[in-house]
């Protein structure tokens, strides 16, 4: 009889909560008296501070140099123009290229006349490769195309 | 960072001070790379989630009203884009390997190269591997619970407003994500002290 009414207060799913430190003061106190007088509670709860503790928390530490070189990279992603229009290389490059553009005829670039040029087919398969690695980043297409391959399998 | 100085700075990028926004990305970088890396098990990845994250602050600071943390809204953001991470990689695998049940082997797991977890590089040892494979069983979302109270320490609370969900689901979400390890460790709970 005793020991019935022990099993009806066991509450496994509160001794989780119990480790996390998350119960509230009411339950804390139920948990911690019935730990007393439960040892079925007693080993489940030694069962699971054995496993927990001894999930090592990882925190993959980062040197100042790789953090810095992190930080610029956002940054440079947040203020494209800004670092854009800064670099001289690149304001030359740019004043380059319009002199380049209004130079020649833009003719030069129309279709008809441009010079066939050979593919390369390493070059297209890498592209392909590459395009194809872009179109995979959407979720949605994602979605879909198992959609797609969920209702040919129904037929 | 505290919610004083944070606020000061998020004062400053709104007048137009840029340096207040790398200030931010340095207070944080750490912590949301760390998260980021234990979400998907690799570093490369991880440090693409991480400037998404932040590119997405930088994009959002206009309208920041401030109502949670920035760590908070971090945290939000990176769980969110590592659960489409996983999901977007599940169905790459699904589609073009034709994987039609989870129990059916994964080849990138097959293939995977052991040497890419983080733990490897911290930890060594069979039981750390184990342990860093059993997480990999988990969910995307158990495992961004159980990332954000075991490695993070976020309260339920906490972990419920930054996911959105109820404490309760976090709760279910949690209990789930300890059950699986148990059953994954099970061969090994003997040698893991």
């Amino acid at each position: 009889m005793n020991d019935q009414r022990q099993a009806l207060s066991c509450r496994p799913q509160q001794l989780l909560l119990y480790y996390y430190a998350e119960l509230g003061a009411e339950d804390l106190c139920q948990v911690e008296q019935h730990l007393q007088s439960c040892s079925v509670c007693c080993a489940e709860l030694g069962e699971l501070q054995k496993l927990l503790d001894a999930v090592p928390v990882i925190t993959p530490e980062l040197s100042s140099v790789e953090l810095g070189r992190f930080s610029a990279r956002v940054m440079e992603q947040v203020q494209p123009q800004r670092r854009w229009l800064s670099r001289p290389a690149w304001g030359l490059a740019l004043a380059g290229g319009v002199a380049l553009l209004i130079t020649l005829n833009l003719n030069v670039l129309l279709p008809e006349s441009a010079p066939v040029q050979t593919k390369d087919p390493m070059m297209t398969a890498d592209q392909d490769v590459l395009l194809n690695l872009e179109l995979l980043q959407d979720l949605k297409l994602l979605e879909d195309l198992e959609l797609i391959q969920e209702l040919e399998q129904l037929g | 960072m505290d919610a004083a100085t944070e606020k000061r700075i998020l004062d400053r990028i709104k007048d137009g001070d840029e340096s207040g926004f790398e200030a931010l990305v340095n207070a944080h970088s750490s912590k949301i790379i760390g998260l980021a890396w234990r979400m998907v098990g690799n570093r490369e990845d991880a440090e693409d989630i991480a400037q998404e994250a932040f590119i997405r602050l930088h994009r959002s600071l206009a309208s920041f009203r401030g109502d949670s943390s920035v760590s908070t809204w971090l945290y939000r953001t990176v769980t969110r884009l590592t659960i489409d991470h996983h999901r977007r990689q599940k169905l790459k695998r699904k589609i073009f390997f034709f994987r039609h049940a989870d129990s059916e082997h994964d080849p990138y797991e097959l293939a995977a190269d052991p040497a890419a977890s983080p733990g490897d590089q911290y930890l060594a040892g069979e039981a750390v591997d184990r342990l860093s494979r059993a997480v990999e069983k988990l969910s995307a979302q158990q495992r961004a619970v159980f990332n954000l109270r075991h490695h993070e320490e976020l309260p339920l609370k906490e972990i419920a407003a930054v996911l959105k969900l109820e404490e309760g689901t976090v709760k279910s979400h949690l209990h789930r994500a300890v059950h699986i390890l148990r059953k994954e460790l099970k061969d090994l709970q003997g040698g893991l002290t």
